[in-house]
């Protein structure tokens, strides 16, 4: 039994495998969360953080990402991955 | 007979049955009173070495197994109760550091359609004054707390009527968080609305997920079945004692992730009431992977025309409540844990040793108390009489000399730590290291926005000692600290790790 979310099983684990793929390659640590007021619940995404500065990106009105780790990455790299989330985000919404 | 006092309700729409029979075991609830009775039986005798063990595993931020926890609870050993204290006090520097969180309750109406013997706003109690805020009126409560007081944290509590429906309750929330007033050298507002209610359907519960709540938080009052019947009369809608129970199944289905339960110690034995709040941590962290969010262990107070209150033969004295304080941090050590004003202060100050992570300041539980403004308790007004009516300023003071930082913190549900992510963190240790961050940035903000010249003095030595800890144990998050830190002086507010 699962605590529901308003994404589907299949879309959910989409994003824990997208988070992950983000992970090995560009080494950066990031998790996504469903949107609701002040409340950003944890959705998918590696739990092991390294560090203690968080970045808050909203993708859409329901769902967001929390950086914890941008690395030593470009600013080109984090549009990479920013552009790479936003389109899985809309593959997922069909 | 007033219309707001009607008690013809329609229980079937209230109580859904599907949503009780789908988390029974076999047609049973989690709950055995007698394998409860069993193992407290079985455990009476525990030697040394076998207490040290299970102190040990706890220290480890592992749940104990219910034998565990009846072996700590029939120590009689004083010295051992000594070991028992100071590892709850170690669990809990370990999972929370050093700060204490703070919030206040706002209570919004005093109308309920049960009738529990213990409880002031029971229906028949014709001597209480009843009373449900307009929006207007939450508002203005918000005002103070906000931008007097400079809570930014509130637990907002119903009674169960259908005057305080989802839909108050939803825009009672809504109408808190648009709450922005300016202070001294910022602005207040309230960041965290915890809501204590009824339970509910799982299609309520999503509604309350939607508004942004923070904790949703319900005591089961007693786990024993028979305590239960016996307090809850058979004609309400509480006396349901599973459509209680899965509540908080229900609200975790329904999306809610931060989950509150409770016991008011003095219906039943201390020690089987322990035994039910961890047989409940431990089903809901086996069914979700999510146990509490918090625990809370109300004692039963005096309230208004309310004798059973007198009569009870199960009341708490301070030595066990300090020992079942202690025993349920040991037991659930990555929970947090309240404390409230019902306690007179030297009760709080003794409880915070023994693991509590949260209490409340310059509470006033009346209906409209805030803006009301009134200074003594008003016994007829109130669910029951308050220990501690000390204001948030002298409450502060009082744990900075006692070399506790207080903290305003909201971050965790803002930044994705929530539900089984937090458990996780909570037990690495690394939830504690935010717990420091942030208590240091909100007390700043609270210190130049709320604080009196004597409470500042003891604030700032706090704060120098809780910065030079971060300088030395975190040392590559320290300039960033610092950067918000100086930020915040400057009159910006909000900012968290």
């Amino acid at each position: 039994m699962v605590k529901e979310t308003s994404i589907s099983d299949k879309d959910l684990n989409s994003l824990t495998d997208l988070a992950k793929r983000i992970k090995e390659k560009y080494g950066v640590i990031l998790w996504f969360a469903e949107i609701f007021g002040k409340r950003w619940s944890y959705l998918a995404g590696e739990k092991d953080i390294s560090e203690y500065v968080w970045e808050r990106i909203q993708i859409n009105d329901k769902l967001g990402i929390l950086v914890n780790d941008w690395g030593n990455v470009s600013e080109e790299i984090k549009k990479e991955i920013l552009d790479l989330i936003r389109e899985n985000i809309r593959e997922m919404k069909g | 007979m007033d219309k707001i006092l009607d008690y013809n309700i329609d229980y079937p729409k209230i109580i859904r049955e599907e949503e009780i029979v789908r988390y029974l075991d076999k047609g049973c609830d989690f709950i055995n009173d007698e394998e409860i009775w069993e193992k407290l039986k079985k455990n009476a005798c525990s030697s040394t070495s076998r207490i040290r063990e299970i102190l040990e595993k706890a220290l480890h931020i592992e749940t104990l197994e219910p034998d565990e926890v009846a072996c700590l609870l029939n120590v009689e050993d004083e010295d051992l109760w000594d070991e028992i204290f100071d590892t709850a006090g170690k669990i809990k520097k370990k999972v929370y550091d050093n700060r204490i969180v703070t919030f206040a309750p706002l209570y919004c109406s005093s109308y309920c359609i049960n009738n529990c013997l213990y409880c002031a706003f029971r229906r028949e109690n014709l001597l209480i004054k009843r009373r449900k805020l307009s929006l207007e009126e939450i508002k203005r409560e918000t005002e103070v707390l906000a931008g007097e007081i400079g809570h930014k944290r509130l637990i907002v509590v119903f009674g169960e009527h259908p005057q305080a429906n989802i839909d108050y309750i939803v825009e009672t929330i809504r109408t808190i968080y648009e709450v922005k007033v300016r202070t001294k050298n910022g602005y207040g507002s309230i960041r965290r609305v915890n809501v204590n209610a009824p339970p509910m359907s799982i299609e309520d519960l999503k509604r309350l997920k939607e508004v942004g709540i923070g904790t949703f938080q319900v005591f089961q009052e007693t786990y024993h079945h028979d305590t239960y019947r016996k307090v809850h009369p058979q004609n309400t809608v509480k006396s349901n004692y599973l459509w209680r129970l899965y509540c908080m199944h229900r609200a975790i289905e329904a999306g809610i992730d931060d989950v509150g339960i409770g016991v008011l110690f003095g219906l039943y034995n201390w020690k089987f009431e322990v035994m039910g709040l961890v047989y409940h941590a431990r089903e809901l962290e086996k069914r979700f992977g999510i146990g509490p969010h918090t625990v809370s262990f109300p004692r039963l107070e005096p309230a208004f025309n309310t004798p059973f209150v007198q009569e009870t033969r199960y009341k708490v004295s301070d030595t066990d409540f300090k020992k079942l304080i202690a025993v349920i941090r040991v037991s659930i050590p990555y929970t947090g844990m309240i404390i409230t004003a019902r306690e007179p202060k030297e009760i709080r100050r003794e409880m915070i040793k023994v693991g509590c992570t949260q209490t409340d300041a310059s509470t006033r539980i009346g209906i409209g108390a805030y803006s009301d403004r009134y200074n003594e308790q008003e016994a007829e007004r109130q669910q029951f009489l308050l220990g501690d009516t000390r204001s948030l300023d002298e409450v502060v003071r009082d744990f900075a000399q006692m070399g506790y930082i207080t903290s305003f913190c909201t971050a965790g549900y803002r930044c994705g730590r929530t539900g089984k992510c937090i458990m996780e963190l909570l037990k690495s240790g690394k939830e504690a290291k935010f717990c420091k961050l942030n208590a240091i940035l909100t007390f700043r903000e609270w210190l130049d926005d709320f604080a009196s010249e004597e409470t500042k003095r003891e604030g700032e030595k706090i704060i120098a000692q809780e910065m030079e800890e971060v300088r030395r144990q975190i040392p590559s998050i320290y300039p960033k600290l610092l950067e918000y830190y100086e930020r915040i002086k400057n009159g910006e507010r909000d900012l968290y790790f």
